[in-house]
């Protein structure tokens, strides 16, 4: 049954208010949670008794030629078509203007037949050079980890299991650098899609495409391990197999995406505040409920042992996150059974953590209650066409209160000082590559993207100010064409207050990969790790079952790693 | 040529904010062609030809100089985006019949006029020199394609529309998408060797 998120949620139970939720530093700290969207996929395709199979392997022993993954649920079935490539090293690259890859991947809306897997092999190899159609849900390619390819294909091909510590250590074994959906090179727009049950959550077709293309990377690397070794070769001990997730590298597209959708993104921020407070309204928690979340506590901070990253930002924050967990594991030993359990440990959490503690608690405490918070998961989604027209019958008076209410930071912030519009967002004419620039240092500002809307609320107020506040928006906008984006964004942010980013989007401080996180993280992507301020690797779907393998016992918790594994 | 909508309204919205019009505006051109496209009416041609008149003419104001009377452009002639979006703000205030002198395109005043078709709660009928058509909400009903230029009027009322069948595609001539594109690539910096390392953040090679 779904359930809405709406006004009543804010009313019944305390929301965390957005002004401390959509920060930059506690979306960058954000953890998956049962919510995220490879978990809501898993959920279900168990729930549903989904059937996978494997209905082509043709690559042959220099790795060249394509496979196809189908999964069938009750209604429809989908396929990934997979191409894979005999790639030089000199041209793996993870960046967006990368022009060939390892593998190449488009998810089939149905069963492709010899027609359609020849036009997708003449399209889908070059990415972006080339033309999906309406079959087609998702577009996207993935680069090996040649360090850790080789050492599973050498181990398994004499016989031996690839070191555990070396899997550890890198994740996966292949890394996607771009999953393309909605619409992206002539695929069906996600209003194609959007009405049936399996594709309700948002992402549901490119995290089915992602989990499929673990499956198929797992056989890629057992066939090379077989041309390599003969009749020496083992296939990979599935419990190591399990620990391996894919990869994905995401750089600076992703981040615009997050301003560029404050409906949907209120949905996700809204939803999980809602579970949070529908958690930290209960009186009192039961013993198997305690249980599971101590347990999946104790596992976290496993997968938190395992995390690996040279960057010092998340080194810093990593080594807080282990304190942290020093002294959550003692203090949740007792004290679950008194009065509110997890609201007075969450009020604890805020004095005592730092907020990528505070917020990994947050996602733990919503485990137990799936009862609860499942429901909520398609109310994700968002029609962002609903906040696109204005109401300009609107006094100027009320716009301007709005700007105050929505925006207090922005109207606070001096935007003369070049520290406060330090960057500048643009596309390059290469490729198509969102970027960001010095504004003060590169010729880019004649090139900006409409991506500090704090900033562009300050100069909508300021120049409402010499206007009568009874006149209406209408009046204005007719004068003032320039700020018609500013105005729809400010009556968005008044009806959709977690879609708004509560810090400077350009400012010299920003750090992109806050950005990049917060989306991730609903993703359900874990191992943050970043290789700069504005890009970041992470991992999916590690310690999942593989589809074949898939029960209604083992969909739900395998983020957390267990005991031994 | 087979565009998803998304990609059609993604190029409308760039290629019209590389013709000048201000990014609040170019998000209404884009939507307008993007309904007009589900509707199974082509919008890329005519937004080529409103893209270049804006363009040839500078991004001088195009909208009615006043929301009383008749509307009248500053320059001799009104955008229908620029109309569509002011139409629209007013809502249930547009003081209808209403006369508009020499819109371009007027094609582009249909999305528009459907959204107060559904304020005023009937349908809207627009009138020009060779014909007229009538919207509501989100049908639409179009003999044949308006004149490039006229003046057009809008009234209440009108015979009820039938649902119109919805286009999941927008169907258009590749040479209408260059013409775009090349709208849309004003939008885009110069790369630069310095940007291409320090503006996306990244190395060129990942053989790790």
């Amino acid at each position: 049954m779904t359930e809405h998120a709406d006004m009543k949620d804010f009313s019944a139970c305390a929301l965390r208010p957005p002004e401390q939720v959509m920060r930059l530093a506690r979306l960058g700290s954000l953890h998956q949670c049962r919510l995220s969207f490879m978990r809501q996929l898993t959920r279900r395709l168990s729930s549903e008794g989904w059937r996978f199979s494997r209905a082509a392997f043709e690559i042959d022993d220099r790795g060249v030629g394509h496979a196809v993954y189908c999964a069938k649920g009750p209604e429809r079935t989908y396929s990934l078509v997979a191409f894979a490539h005999d790639l030089p090293d000199h041209l793996r690259s993870d960046r967006v203007i990368a022009e060939a890859w390892d593998a190449t991947f488009a998810l089939f809306d149905g069963v492709p037949d010899r027609d359609d897997i020849a036009r997708l092999s003449r399209n889908v190899p070059v990415q972006e050079a080339g033309r999906i159609s309406e079959s087609e849900l998702s577009l996207s390619r993935a680069n090996r980890s040649v360090r850790l390819w080789t050492h599973v294909v050498d181990r398994l091909a004499t016989g031996q299991q690839p070191d555990p510590d070396v899997i550890t250590e890198v994740g996966y074994l292949m890394r996607t650098t771009a999953v393309y959906g909605s619409g992206k090179f002539g695929a069906a727009d996600r209003e194609v899609i959007a009405d049936r049950p399996e594709m309700a959550a948002p992402f549901q077709a490119e995290m089915l495409s992602v989990y499929l293309t673990r499956w198929f990377v797992r056989d890629m690397v057992e066939h090379m391990a077989r041309v390599q070794g003969g009749e020496n070769a083992v296939a990979l001990d599935p419990a190591l197999a399990r620990r391996l997730g894919i990869g994905n590298s995401t750089g600076l597209g992703m981040a615009p995406f997050l301003v560029n959708h404050p409906m949907l993104v209120n949905n996700w921020i809204l939803v999980r505040e809602t579970a949070l407070a529908r958690v930290r309204a209960l009186p009192s928690a039961t013993a198997s409920e305690i249980a599971l979340f101590r347990d999946l506590l104790t596992r976290s901070a496993k997968a938190v042992q395992r995390w690996r990253t040279e960057h010092p930002i998340q080194l810093a924050r990593l080594a807080a996150l282990r304190a942290d967990l020093a002294r959550v594991l003692p203090h949740v030993a007792e004290g679950l059974d008194a009065d509110h359990p997890w609201d007075t440990l969450l009020t604890w959490a805020e004095g005592s953590l730092s907020l990528e503690g505070q917020e990994l608690l947050v996602s733990l405490m919503l485990e137990p209650y799936g009862d609860i918070i499942d429901g909520l998961g398609p109310c994700m989604a968002a029609v962002e066409q609903a906040g696109f027209r204005i109401d300009g019958s609107m006094p100027l008076h009320q716009v301007k209160t709005l700007i105050e209410q929505q925006f207090p930071w922005a109207l606070e912030t001096d935007w003369t000082a070049p520290e406060a519009t330090a960057r500048a967002w643009y596309v390059s004419e290469e490729k198509l590559e969102p970027r960001l620039g010095q504004r003060h240092e590169e010729p880019i500002a004649p090139y900006e993207q409409p991506l500090a809307p704090g900033r562009d609320a300050a100069l909508l107020h300021a120049d409402l100010g010499d206007w009568p506040g009874d006149t209406p928006l209408a009046a204005f906008l007719l004068k003032h064409p320039e700020h018609r984006h500013s105005a729809r964004r400010v009556q968005i942010a008044a009806k959709a207050p977690y879609g708004e980013i509560r810090d400077n989007t350009i400012g010299a401080d920003m750090l992109p990969i806050d950005m990049l996180r917060a989306k991730l993280s609903f993703f359900g992507a874990t191992s943050f790790d970043p290789r700069s301020d504005r890009w970041i690797r992470i991992t999916m779907f590690a310690g999942a079952p593989y589809p074949p393998e898939l029960t209604e016992d083992n969909a739900d918790f395998w983020v957390y790693p267990e005991a031994g594994a | 040529m087979s565009l998803s909508l998304n990609e059609t309204e993604s190029l409308a919205k760039t290629a019209a904010k590389g013709a000048g019009l201000c990014w609040g505006m170019a998000e209404e051109a884009a939507k307008a062609t993007r309904w007009l496209c589900a509707r199974g009416i082509d919008a890329c041609d005519p937004l080529v030809a409103l893209l270049f008149r804006h363009d040839e003419e500078g991004h001088a104001q195009t909208g009615p100089e006043r929301l009383d009377g008749d509307w009248h452009g500053a320059e001799g002639w009104l955008c229908p985006v620029a109309c569509g979006a002011a139409l629209s703000d007013l809502g249930k205030a547009a003081s209808l019949p209403l006369t508009l002198t020499r819109v371009a395109l007027p094609v582009f005043l249909l999305p528009f006029a459907a959204s107060i078709a559904r304020e005023f709660e009937q349908p809207v009928t627009l009138s020009w020199d060779s014909g007229q058509a009538v919207a509501d909400g989100d049908a639409v009903a179009l003999d044949a394609p308006p004149p490039p230029m006229s003046d057009v009027v809008l009234t209440l009322g009108g015979p009820l529309l039938a649902e119109t069948p919805r286009h999941s595609r927008a169907e258009t001539d590749q040479m209408i998408l260059v013409s775009l594109g090349i709208y849309a690539a004003r939008t885009r910096a110069p790369a630069t060797e310095a940007s291409r390392l320090a503006g996306a953040g990244a190395g060129l090679t990942d053989n790790d």
